[in-house]
Order: structure tokens, then C-alpha cells, then sequence
């Protein structure tokens, strides 16, 4: 059965009386347990998309269904990991995770407590528990907040660029723990915002390529790859999939490339 | 950031030295007979006494930074001229710079009317001051959250706040029924606006995933702002509260000045106009052990308070 579906959706706002179009006649469903990388240059409407999902922002043509049901607003039954500093600054690493099993869960202190220290054992910085956001690296901050989404144990967990911020060894550390993760107990449907062609090809069951406002093409990855970078590119079907991706991104780029 | 150990810096120092040269010098100033005739200079002992101790403990506690002994050397120089000055030569006037020993010993002999008019002014100052900042941080948090009520607040506020109170304390000594609301209005009106554009900013300033966060968590409105906005904002807000001391007792010691019957403000004034200089030198130096103890206690809560920072 089918997770979620976009259904014919539109996406405009207004900014300084001028109105914009984000996203146009969206069509995409996404299987349980599947995990989609959305790609495509910044501003292509990828990050709307998520945010559509969190129910942060409504759509202003057609709808989002999760399970069959549309929308409604924000909810705990999805997660969420932004790129940086969305986690409580006035709360210890923790606090932030037990806060969330607190509130969605409604655990008691004590098991809260046991629990938030488990999944900060699972995200490597339990040493780091009784440290505040402003003492931990950026690494760091993000294994805090990949826990935290873990303990609101959503169905569906919605990652919008979330290692864009870090230096390439960390990324690909937290990229093998996002996998280690998957491959273990963790089978959610994630659906992962990012730039990074080498970064989608590693995660993604499927790709998604986006240019601004639409989906121009999805790509199915091999089940049976390696998803590390070292022997990833090995596999020529990937390989063949990356060539095609950077040809998209030739092909999509903006006229004036002030990035 | 935490620390390996404490640094153990030397105690014998030429600057520790020289402190403690100029306490005993005190002393002895204090002891020699002046050409001045002073009431008793037991209470000035006292006072220096307790100031040594004073800084003894702020050297030890403070890891016996150099920086404290200045300090004391300072305060030092300061009463030993005072000291040699008034009374042992009798140079400076001897009404308009009293003695020493007299303005010490008006701490014991005038007690309960100076502690009556602290009384009286603290209870001005902790109304207006704590309804302040009350209304102003709670109307800010509101106003800051929903965009159309900040965008009529804030311009308004950025209007009020940088008028100085102190230019409508006499109008509203006229406009009020009665002294103390009079006061307590203008201790209000002079730290209400400031709170409140602090407040509109500190929530205007945070990051929006941090709310997004709470909301895909399923939080109520209620929930976001007193487990969401209140903690994130309350290191601004205690910050805020030790400006906002001083701004209050600014406020209140004008606001005295003009009608008040009692209070610090009132009791420099009046020694003043009566030509008592030696009262109105106690007075100021109580206000100053006032504000200075207020300070110590908010910068403690502070402290205690406020752990983390972005």
C-alpha cells in the first residue's frame, strides 16, 4: 500500500505583492519503507516539497495524502531533521531527545530518560548527553537531532539537507549511520532533501530530479548496491545513473550560476 | 568549555602587599589625632574593617586575581585622603566635605530612618519594576510571535522606548492621584518599553525550525509558548532585568526628588536643603550599597539560571 501521494499539487506565495510559482502539478507516490532522495538545483521547489509534507505550509492546488488521508497540519506522525540548529538550545543533547519521547510518547522521566540514552548510544554521542547544543560540533548536533526524530518513531521521517553544513568526512560518517540505521530495526519511509548527486546515490532507493516547479525524472536504484562511497561506483548501472544525473544538472542549470 | 583545574596564583604579591600596607595605613590615619573634632570613629573602624574583609573574600573566592587587589587599592587611596584631608589637616571645607568618622557614624545612629526610607523605596521599585517587566515580556512574546501584531507594536515601541522617562516624571507627579503611583508609574513607563522591544526582537530573532520543530511534535499553542518561546527568550529577559535595575532606581530616586515624604531619594534631598552634608554623603553611599547588593543578586540569579548560550 502506498505511503504517500502527491496529488496534482500547486504551490504559489505572495512575496513583495509579487506572486510566485513553486511547485506545479506534482504527481509522486512514494512506497512504505521507501527512501527518497530529492534532487535538483536550489531553488527547485525541493525543500517546498518537504515542507508541504511536514504540513508547514498547505498547498495551494490539490493534495498530500499520507495512508489515504490528506494533510491536515504539522503532526508527530512524521519527523523531521533540518540542516542545522533546530534542536532546543536551552536543553542538554539529552533533554532535546527526552523532551520529544516526553511529548509524542508520553513516556514517563525515568524511561524517557533510559530510552533517549539508548538512542544516543545508537547515534554515537551518548558521552555527549549532558552537553548543550552550543558545546557540540556540528556533527554532533545532527547525530542529537537524528536521534530526536528517532524518538518521535514516526512512520515517516523527512531529512531536508541535513548534512549540507558539514566537512566531507563527518557527511559520510552520518551517511553510513543513516544506512546503519535503515538496515537495522529502523525501516522507515524517509524522504532526504540534498545537492549532492554522490550523497542521493548512496541513500535513495529512488531519485528524484527536480527542475524548478517540476519532477523531470525519477531514477530507480539497484537494490544489491554497496552504499558507501568507496566501492559504490563500482557497479557500472550506478555509475551510467550518475552520468545521467550530472547531465540534468548541466542541463537545468540557472543562466546566471551566482552560487 | 571546562576548566582543568583552578589556576593557583601567588598570594604574597607586590600589589597584595601594598593593599594591605594601605589598610593598616587607614588604620592608623584613622587612630592620629586630627585638628577637626569628630564624634566617635568607632563606626568608621567598623567600616573599614568590614571592607578588608570584604576584599579578602573577593580575593580568595576570585582565584586572587591581581585585578582585586587594584581594586582595593583604589578604595584605599580614596578614604585615606578623604581621612587626611578633612580630618587630620581640616584643608577641604569643613561643611561641604564632612568627616569620615561623622558620615560612618550616621549608618548606627540614624538606622531606623534610614532603613525605613530603603523599605520605602524598594516597595516603589519592585511594583513598577516587576509589572514591567511582567506585562512587557509577556505582551512581547505575544506580539513578536503573530506578525500583523508586531508590525503595529514594534513601530510604536521603537517610537516610546528611546523617549528618556525621566522627562515626564514631574508631569506625572502632577497627573497622578498620589506620590506613589505617581513613582511607580514612572519606574513602569520608563522600563515597560524597553522590555517589550527587547521582547518582540528576542522572538523575531529565533530561528523558525526551532518552532517547526515543537509544531511537528504536535505541540498546543499554550505548549509552544511556555516550553518554546519562555525558555528561549529568558536569558534576554534576565539580562534584561539587571539594565532595567538601574533604569528603575534612576527613575525612582528622580521620581523622589520632586513630592516624595520618604524614601533614599527624599532623605538625600532633604538633608540637602537643611545643609547637612554629612547625612546627604550617608545617603548616597547607602543608595550605592542598595544598588550594588540588588545587581550582586540579580547577577547571582543569572548565573544560577542561564546555562547554555547559541
Amino acid at each position: 500500500m502506498p505511503t504517500i501521494e502527491f496529488k496534482d499539487v500547486s504551490y504559489s506565495y505572495v512575496d513583495n505583492d509579487e506572486s510566485f510559482l513553486a511547485l506545479e502539478d506534482i504527481n509522486l507516490t512514494v512506497d512504505d519503507g521507501e527512501f527518497i532522495c530529492l534532487v535538483g538545483h536550489s531553488g527547485c521547489g525541493k525543500s517546498t516539497m518537504l515542507s508541504l509534507l511536514a504540513g508547514l505550509t498547505k498547498p495551494t492546488e490539490g493534495e498530500i495524502c499520507i495512508d489515504g488521508k490528506p494533510i491536515e497540519g504539522p503532526g508527530p506522525d512524521r519527523s523531521i531533521v533540518f540542516q542545522n540548529y533546530s534542536l532546543f538550545p536551552w536543553q542538554t543533547a539529552l533533554k532535546n531527545v527526552m523532551f520529544a519521547l516526553r511529548k509524542v510518547k508520553g513516556m514517563e522521566k525515568e524511561a524517557a530518560r533510559t530510552r533517549a540514552l539508548d538512542l544516543l548510544e545508537q547515534v554515537g554521542v551518548k558521552e555527549a548527553a549532558n552537553r548543550y547544543p552550543f558545546q557540540l560540533s556540528g556533527g554532533m548536533r545532527q547525530r542529537v537531532a537524528i536521534a530526536r526524530a528517532l524518538a518521535i518513531d514516526a512512520p515517516v521521517m523527512l531529512l531536508d539537507e541535513p548534512f549540507g553544513a558539514l566537512d566531507p568526512m563527518i557527511r559520510g560518517k552520518l551517511q553510513a549511520l543513516l544506512m546503519d540505521l535503515w538496515a537495522g530495526s529502523c525501516c522507515k519511509t524517509a524522504i532526504f532533501v540534498t545537492h549532492d548527486i554522490d550523497e542521493a546515490l548512496i541513500l535513495a532507493d529512488r531519485i528524484v530530479f527536480m527542475e524548478p516547479r517540476h519532477i523531470i525524472k525519477v531514477f530507480e536504484l539497484p537494490k544489491d548496491r554497496a552504499h558507501d562511497m568507496a566501492s559504490l561506483y563500482d557497479n557500472p548501472e550506478i555509475r551510467a545513473i550518475k552520468a545521467e544525473v550530472l547531465d540534468l544538472f548541466e542541463q537545468t542549470a540557472p543562466e546566471e550560476d551566482d552560487e | 568549555m571546562e576548566a582543568i583545574g583552578k589556576t593557583h596564583r601567588k598570594v604574597v604579591t607586590p600589589s597584595f602587599i601594598v593593599t594591605n600596607v594601605l589598610f593598616v595605613a587607614l588604620l592608623v590615619a584613622i587612630t592620629i589625632p586630627g585638628k577637626a573634632k569628630i564624634a566617635t570613629p568607632v563606626p568608621f573602624y567598623v567600616a573599614t574593617v568590614l571592607i578588608e574583609a570584604l576584599y579578602l573574600w573577593r580575593f580568595f573566592a576570585n582565584d586572587r586575581k591581581p585585578s582585586t587587589n587594584y581594586i582595593a587599592i583604589v578604595v584605599w587611596a580614596l578614604l585615606i585622603a578623604w581621612e587626611v584631608c578633612s580630618t587630620i589637616l581640616k584643608i577641604t571645607h569643613p561643611v561641604l566635605i564632612p568627616n569620615p568618622e561623622n558620615v560612618f557614624n550616621v549608618f548606627p545612629t540614624l538606622w531606623p530612618e534610614l532603613t525605613r526610607n530603603i523599605y520605602s523605596s524598594l516597595q516603589l521599585v519592585f511594583a513598577g519594576y516587576f509589572s514591567a517587566l511582567i506585562l512587557g515580556n509577556v505582551i512581547g512574546l505575544f506580539v513578536g510571535w503573530l506578525p500583523k501584531l508586531r508590525d503595529t507594536v514594534y513601530p510604536i515601541a521603537r517610537v516610546c522606548a528611546p523617549i528618556p522617562a525621566i522627562v515626564f516624571a514631574p508631569y506625572l507627579i502632577m497627573l497622578m492621584p498620589n506620590f506613589r503611583s505617581a513613582a511607580i508609574m514612572a519606574i513602569f513607563l520608563g522600563i515597560f518599553w524597553p522590555t517589550l522591544l527587547n521582547a518582540i526582537l528576542r522572538v523575531g530573532s529565533m530561528d523558525r525550525r526551532i518552532v517547526e520543530s515543537a509544531r511537528m511534535m504536535g505541540l498546543s499553542t499554550p505548549q509552544i509558548i511556555f516550553q518554546v518561546f519562555v525558555p528561549y527568550t529568558y536569558p534576554a529577559i534576565a539580562t534584561g532585568m539587571k539594565v532595567q535595575m538601574a533604569t528603575a532606581m534612576l527613575m525612582l530616586v528622580m521620581a523622589e526628588m520632586y513630592g516624595a515624604t520618604s524614601g533614599m531619594g527624599y532623605f538625600v534631598l532633604n538633608y540637602t536643603n537643611y545643609g547637612n552634608y554629612t547625612n546627604v554623603v550617608a545617603g548616597i553611599i547607602c543608595v550605592g550599597l542598595v544598588v550594588t547588593v540588588l545587581d550582586c543578586l540579580i547577577s547571582l540569579l543569572i548565573k544560577k539560571t542561564v546555562k547554555w548560550s547559541e
